[in-house]
């Protein structure tokens, strides 16, 4: 399967009290982002936007030549968002959520489901409500897989996970990887260890704007942690 | 099958997997209740509907909250705009939801004093009855979708509280009604008319619905 570029061109959002943007990039196929910031900066709104849940106050994305619209049909079968907060049906099993997927997305691959399911480990007749953060991250990943998304946003996975956890995660996502070469995986996050672990490339947002983004680097966690406070710095003096 | 339909078959069978136990456990205990008037409550036909009517008018109006408050409290409705289910498809698998749920119960429960009725000749009362209780359930879908807890679940109840008061001191101080619904439900041609406001309400609570749900972030959809 051949992906395309996601671009971003100049998204703005504005909500009473906050502005993100303009945000202008691009998200190249196969690459893993790492969107970094601190609380406020605009991680979530950027990740809503691009996921459709929220509508752009002014600007335009494109996959490849394609503009997507808001509401997109097209555009939802082709990424997966797993978040932070409560995602899933809390009453149903990890069974009948992966049925209810199945029936969601036109490209779903039953086999591959139960295939990672195993893989993962995942508990399929437990509710969703009795797994940890991290299962329930494994659970969003898997259907990310299955319906063969070519782009997966992650909003803070890692928030709250113990470090053995966090471990977990990385590798589910190196195994992500693994299965899918063309998938492009965009993590939002303010833990260095976590952009060190998986990120090729990193953007670090601030107060709504973008204000770095380091591409095709690997950063270990304190060259990341010192450009981050050097932007800082830069946004205090241009502020 | 058709994409759509498909995926409008899988957002109700997700609320019946979710809702079914506690709407069988309430439309059975109206059943019952209903059941229960008809055979050892000796009350006039018209009384006995009456009453039947009104228990299922507050369950259209709660069913409608609950299908709505869980996932605007939980936060579903996120997942579900995540992936390609389109507005229309989720405004109309809830809306489908309660109308089934609706159309169940009252049939269940009319169905005791249905023959009666069928030999009165006024099964159009009964199917213009339906009607209230469907656009009933659909202003409640929408008033719990486009505001908060107390005010969404609240609303559609204190409206029909409004009217009947208005309908009520009116009647009291003979003050000459433009529409009196009782003698309205008395006549075939009265009926007609509450049916087709009845109707234009249903259409007209999704219409609003889907137009509000559609311009929203998600955000907004949710508690």
């Amino acid at each position: 399967m051949r992906h395309a570029l996601l671009a971003l061109r100049d998204i703005e959002k504005q909500y009473s009290g906050f502005r993100l943007g303009p945000v202008s990039t691009t998200l190249a196929p196969g690459r893993v982002y790492g969107l970094l910031g601190p609380n406020g900066a605009g991680k979530t709104t950027l990740l809503n936007i691009v996921s459709l849940q929220a509508r752009p106050t002014s600007g335009s994305m494109w996959y490849g030549e394609r503009r997507i619209e808001w509401h997109d049909a097209w555009w939802k079968s082709r990424f997966a968002y797993v978040r932070e907060n409560p995602w899933f049906y809390p009453e149903l099993t990890v069974r009948r959520t992966l049925r209810l997927a199945s029936l969601l997305y036109p490209k779903w691959n039953p086999e591959r489901a139960r295939r990672l399911a195993t893989a993962f480990d995942l508990p399929l007749d437990d509710r969703v409500k009795a797994l940890s953060k991290g299962t329930r991250v494994k659970l969003g990943l898997v259907a990310a897989l299955a319906h063969q998304a070519e782009f997966v946003f992650l909003d803070e996975p890692t928030a709250g996970l113990d470090p053995d956890a966090r471990e977990e995660f990385y590798a589910v996502v190196r195994e992500l990887r693994a299965q899918q070469p063309g998938v492009t995986v965009v993590v939002s996050s303010h833990i260095f260890q976590d952009l060190e672990a998986l990120a090729e490339n990193v953007l670090i947002l601030r107060h709504g704007r973008l204000v770095r983004c380091v591409t095709g680097g690997s950063l270990t966690g304190p060259e990341l942690e010192a450009l981050y406070r050097d932007t800082a710095v830069s946004a205090r003096e241009s502020a | 099958m058709n994409a759509s339909v498909k995926r409008l078959a899988a957002l109700l069978a997700k609320d019946a997997a979710i809702h079914g136990r506690d709407i069988l456990l309430t439309m059975g205990a109206l059943v019952g209740l209903s059941a229960a008037l008809w055979w050892f409550g000796r009350q006039p036909f018209d009384v006995l509907m009456s009453v039947i009517f009104t228990f299922n008018f507050l369950l259209a109006g709660f069913w409608g909250d609950w299908l709505i408050s869980r996932e605007k409290t939980k936060g579903t409705f996120a997942w579900i705009r995540s992936t390609p289910v389109d507005d229309r498809e989720l405004v109309l698998a809830k809306v489908a939801a309660v109308s089934i749920c609706v159309t169940v119960l009252w049939t269940a429960t009319s169905v005791l004093c249905g023959a009666a009725y069928w030999l009165a000749g006024r099964a159009h009362l009964w199917v213009g009855l339906l009607l209230i209780l469907l656009a009933f359930a659909a202003v409640s879908i929408a008033s719990r979708w486009r505001f908060g807890q107390k005010l969404g679940q609240n609303l559609p109840f204190l409206l029909v509280g409004l009217f009947m008061a208005i309908v009520t001191i009116a009647a009291r101080t003979g003050e000459p009604m433009l529409i009196d619904p009782e003698r309205l439900l008395r006549t075939h041609q009265g009926v007609v008319l509450i049916a087709s406001l009845a109707a234009a309400t249903f259409v007209g609570a999704v219409t609003l619905t889907l137009h509000w749900v559609r311009r929203s972030d998600t955000v907004q959809l949710l508690e």
